[in-house]
C-alpha cells in the first residue's frame, strides 16, 4: 500500500435566513506505509549562517558546526545532500565542486570535514543563501527538496525587496525549516521566510541544545514521502474564499498562497507529507438562498501530482430553526480561539515592548485565559515565563519585571504552535 | 437527480453522478444520499458496513443483512456506475432480494438453491421496474448481487457480477464466487437490470466443518486484496474471538487506507462461535 490520504469536514452547516458566512475545520490525514527509499527521491541542503556574529560567542560557530554534522548523520544513504555556509554570500561548501551528491558513509565524512572546517566571518544575506540552495535543488531534479536554515542575526546584509526576490525565486522549490540561534535575530523576519517556504521556524536559545534539535529536523525532513501536496478548494459561482489557514500542527495563513485552476477553483500548497494529519480552518461567503434549500459551499480536494486524491464537502443549509443556526461547532470554535490565542501574544508582547503595558497586560490575560480554557499547555508554559497568573479562568495577570530576551522570543516564535481539540465525547 | 439535465437553481448542465451543482452549488441530488455515505449495521453474529470511500461522490453500493433465530442473510449490491441511478438500483435489488430469502427461511419446505434463485429472479424484476428504468431504457440501472444465506446447517452463495464471497477459517481459506467479468477488468459479463443478458445467476452451497467467517464484500474492498491469500491476510490480525462489526471495520478501513478509490461494502457472518448467541436477533438494510 502506498500513501493515501483522507479528509473530513467538521462544520456547523446551518444558517439563518441571508446568512452568508460557512466556517470548517478540514482534517487531513496521510497514512499508510511511507515508502522509505523506495517512490519518492530526496534531496536536503543545510544552510549554516558563518558570519562574523557567529563568533560570539565562539560557542556559537561550534555549536553551529557540531549541529551541522549532527544533521549530515541523519541523512539516510542515497538522498542527495549538500551544505551552505552563508555570509554576505551563500557558498557552496559541500560537495565543492557543485551540485549535490548522494549520502554514503564515505560523502558524508567528507561533508563533516568540510563542515568542521568552518569560520565565522562577514555579514548576513539570507536570500543570497537561498538563491545558493535554489541552484543546488535545481540541478538535483528530487521529488521531496528540503532545506534546514540556521541564522543568529538579523537580515542586515541585502535590502528587504532583495529577500523578498529571493523567496519568490524560491517558494515552491524547496520548503524550508528556519532556527534562530541566540536572540539576535528577529521572529517575524524568520516567520516570513519559514512560511514562504512551507516550513516551520523555532529558537534554539542555547547553542549545545541544536544538535538534536538539527537531528530531529532532519528526521522529520526525512520522514516525508510524498512531495507536492496541494490542498484545492471549489467554491460556487457568487462564493468567496474568505481565507484558508492551516491552523493544527501550526497556524498559517494560506491565503495568500493560492493560486487559481480555474474560474471556482484555488490550489493552496502544503508541501511535502509523511504520515501526518493538519488540520485547515476555511471560511466561505456564499450567496444566501432561501429557507430549507441546501447548498455545496465548498469542496476541498487534495491533490498530488496533479491527481485528486480524497476530497471532502463544506456544506451550507438555509433554515428558519434558530437552535440550529446558532449550533456552535467544536473544532471551529477551538480553532478559532487558538487563532486568537496566537494574535494576542505577538500583539502582547510588542505592546510590552513599545512600554504599553496597559494593552500588554490585557492582551496577555486573554492569552493566558484561552491557553488554558483550550488546554495548551505548551503555551501556558511559555506565557508563565512572561507573566505571572493569578487567575487564569478570569485571565488576571501581572506582567512580570524582569523577563530574558530568550524566554520572550521563545513565547513569540511558539505562539503560533496550537493543541488540537480535547476528546471530550 | 440523473433525471435532470440542467440545474433549477442556475441553469448550468449537470452530470449524472452530480450531488451538487458544479456551478453554483445548489442541492441537486436528494438528502438522503448523505446518509448512505457511511452505515453500519450490528446483529452480533451477522455484521456489516457500507462506505462513500474517498473518491466518489455518493455511495452506490447496498447492503442488507439479516438475522433470527441462528439463520442469517447478507444481500450487498453494486451499482454499475456507467448506468442511470445506479444507487437506486443497488438499494432496492438489495433489499428485495434480502427480504425474499428472509421470507423463504421462515417458510416451510426450505431449498436454499431454489430460494436464492428466486431471491435473485426478484431483484432483477426490482431492477428492471424502478423509475429511472422506465425514463431511461437505453442506459437502465444496472447493479451486481451477492447473497449468503446461513441456515445453520449449510452455507448458501448466489451472485451475479463481480461482487464477492469467501470463506475465511484458518488456514482454510476460499473464495466461493467467481467474477462474471472479463479478466482482470471491471466490465461486467452478468448484472441485473432492463439491459442484462439472460443467465442463471452463480449458487454454490457449502457445508462448514467447524467455526470460520464468511466474508462478503464489494469491490472497493477486494480491489486491494484480488487474491484470496491476499484477503485472508487482511482478515488475519484479527482476533479470533472479535466480533463480526469488528472485523469488517477493520476491512473498510484498510480499503479506506489503501486508497478509497470505489465505494466500500463489506459484510462479515461468523459461524461456529459463542459469538452466534449474543445480541437479539433483527432485521435491518
Amino acid at each position: 500500500m502506498t500513501n493515501s490520504f483522507t479528509a473530513e469536514t467538521y462544520q456547523n452547516e446551518y444558517l439563518p435566513a441571508g446568512g452568508s458566512e460557512i466556517n470548517a475545520i478540514v482534517t487531513v490525514t496521510c497514512d499508510g506505509e511511507a515508502p522509505i527509499g523506495g517512490g519518492a527521491t530526496s534531496a536536503v541542503v543545510v544552510i549554516v549562517d558563518v558570519s562574523g556574529s557567529m563568533n560570539v560567542p565562539r560557542s556559537k560557530i561550534r555549536a553551529a558546526r557540531d549541529a551541522t554534522a549532527a544533521a549530515i548523520d541523519c541523512i539516510r544513504d542515497g538522498v542527495l545532500f549538500g551544505v551552505v555556509a552563508g555570509s554576505e554570500d551563500g557558498d557552496q561548501v559541500y560537495p565543492s565542486w557543485g551540485g549535490m551528491i548522494a549520502a554514503s558513509e564515505q560523502t558524508r565524512g567528507d561533508a563533516k570535514n568540510a563542515v568542521g572546517k568552518l569560520k565565522a566571518g562577514g555579514g548576513t544575506a539570507i536570500g543570497e543563501w537561498l538563491k545558493t540552495a535554489n541552484e543546488m535543488f535545481r540541478s538535483a531534479q528530487a521529488d521531496i527538496c528540503h532545506a534546514i536554515l540556521l541564522t543568529d542575526g538579523e537580515d542586515e546584509g541585502e535590502s528587504p525587496a532583495a529577500l523578498d526576490r529571493a523567496l519568490d525565486e524560491c517558494k515552491g522549490r524547496f520548503q524550508c525549516d528556519c532556527r534562530g540561534i541566540g536572540t539576535d535575530w528577529r521572529v517575524s523576519e524568520l516567520r516570513t521566510i519559514a512560511s514562504a517556504l512551507l516550513g516551520t521556524v523555532d529558537i534554539v536559545a542555547a547553542p549545545e541544545a541544536l544538535a538534536n534539535d538539527f537531528a530531529a529536523m532532519t528526521q522529520a525532513a526525512m520522514a516525508k514521502s510524498v512531495g507536492d501536496v496541494r490542498l484545492r478548494v471549489w467554491a460556487p459561482q457568487g462564493a468567496e474564499v474568505a481565507f484558508v489557514k492551516q491552523v493544527s500542527p501550526a497556524i498559517d495563513d494560506l491565503t495568500p498562497k493560492g493560486v487559481a485552476v480555474n474560474d471556482l477553483a484555488c490550489d493552496y500548497p502544503t508541501g511535502a507529507w509523511g504520515r501526518e494529519s493538519r488540520d485547515y480552518h476555511i471560511s466561505v461567503r456564499v450567496r444566501p438562498r432561501e429557507i430549507d434549500e441546501e447548498a455545496l459551499a465548498a469542496r476541498v480536494s487534495l491533490v498530488v501530482d496533479d491527481e485528486i486524491v480524497s476530497q471532502s464537502l463544506i456544506k451550507a443549509i438555509w433554515t428558519g430553526d434558530h437552535a440550529l443556526s446558532t449550533r456552535i461547532n467544536r473544532e471551529v470554535a477551538h480553532y478559532t480561539g487558538q487563532a486568537e490565542l496566537a494574535n494576542v501574544i505577538q500583539e502582547g508582547l510588542a505592546a510590552r515592548k513599545r512600554g504599553n503595558d496597559d494593552e500588554a497586560t490585557t492582551k496577555l490575560g486573554r492569552a493566558v485565559q484561552i491557553a488554558a480554557e483550550s488546554g495548551n499547555d505548551g503555551t501556558m508554559k511559555l506565557l508563565s515565563t512572561v507573566v505571572d497568573v493569578d487567575d487564569a479562568a478570569t485571565g488576571t495577570i501581572r506582567l512580570k519585571r524582569s523577563v530574558t530576551d530568550a524566554d520572550e522570543m521563545t513565547l513569540d516564535t511558539r505562539s503560533t504552535k496550537t493543541t488540537r481539540i480535547e476528546i471530550a465525547d | 437527480m440523473s433525471n435532470l439535465v440542467h440545474c433549477p437553481s442556475c441553469g448550468a448542465r449537470l452530470t449524472d453522478a452530480d450531488r451538487f451543482c458544479e456551478a453554483c452549488g445548489a442541492r441537486v441530488g436528494h438528502p438522503g444520499d448523505d446518509e448512505r455515505d457511511h452505515a453500519e449495521i450490528d446483529l452480533g453474529m451477522v455484521a456489516g458496513v457500507t462506505d462513500r470511500g474517498l473518491l466518489h461522490e455518493r455511495n452506490e453500493d447496498a447492503l442488507f443483512v439479516s438475522r433470527a433465530d441462528g439463520t442469517a442473510v447478507v444481500v450487498i449490491c453494486d451499482g454499475v456506475s456507467s448506468s442511470t441511478d445506479p444507487h437506486s438500483a443497488a438499494q432496492v435489488a438489495a433489499d428485495v432480494g434480502g427480504r425474499a430469502l428472509v421470507s423463504a427461511l421462515q417458510g416451510g419446505d426450505w431449498n436454499p438453491d431454489a430460494a436464492t434463485v428466486a431471491a435473485i429472479d426478484a431483484a432483477q424484476h426490482a431492477v428492471e421496474t424502478v423509475p429511472a428504468a422506465i425514463e431511461h431504457p437505453e442506459d437502465p440501472p444496472a447493479c451486481t448481487f451477492v447473497s449468503a444465506v446461513w441456515d445453520g446447517h449449510d452455507l448458501t452463495i448466489g451472485w451475479v457480477g463481480d461482487s464477492r464471497a469467501y470463506w475465511i477459517a484458518g488456514d482454510d481459506v476460499r473464495r466461493f464466487t467467481v467474477d462474471d467479468a472479463w479478466d482482470d477488468s471491471h466490465t461486467l459479463t452478468r448484472w441485473l437490470g432492463a439491459d442484462a443478458p439472460l443467465a442463471a445467476p452463480g449458487v454454490t452451497r457449502f457445508t462448514p466443518k467447524g467455526a470460520g467467517r464468511v466474508i462478503v464484500c464489494s469491490d472497493g474492498l477486494w480491489n486491494y486484496a484480488a487474491q484470496t491469500e491476499e484477503l485472508a491476510a487482511l482478515v488475519a490480525p484479527t482476533a479470533e474471538g472479535a466480533s463480526s462489526i469488528g472485523l469488517a471495520q477493520t476491512l473498510t478501513r484498510a480499503a479506506l487506507a489503501a486508497g478509497g478509490h470505489d465505494n466500500i461494502t463489506v459484510a462479515v457472518l461468523t459461524i461456529g462461535t459463542e459469538v452466534d448467541a449474543t445480541d437479539a436477533p433483527g432485521e435491518e438494510s
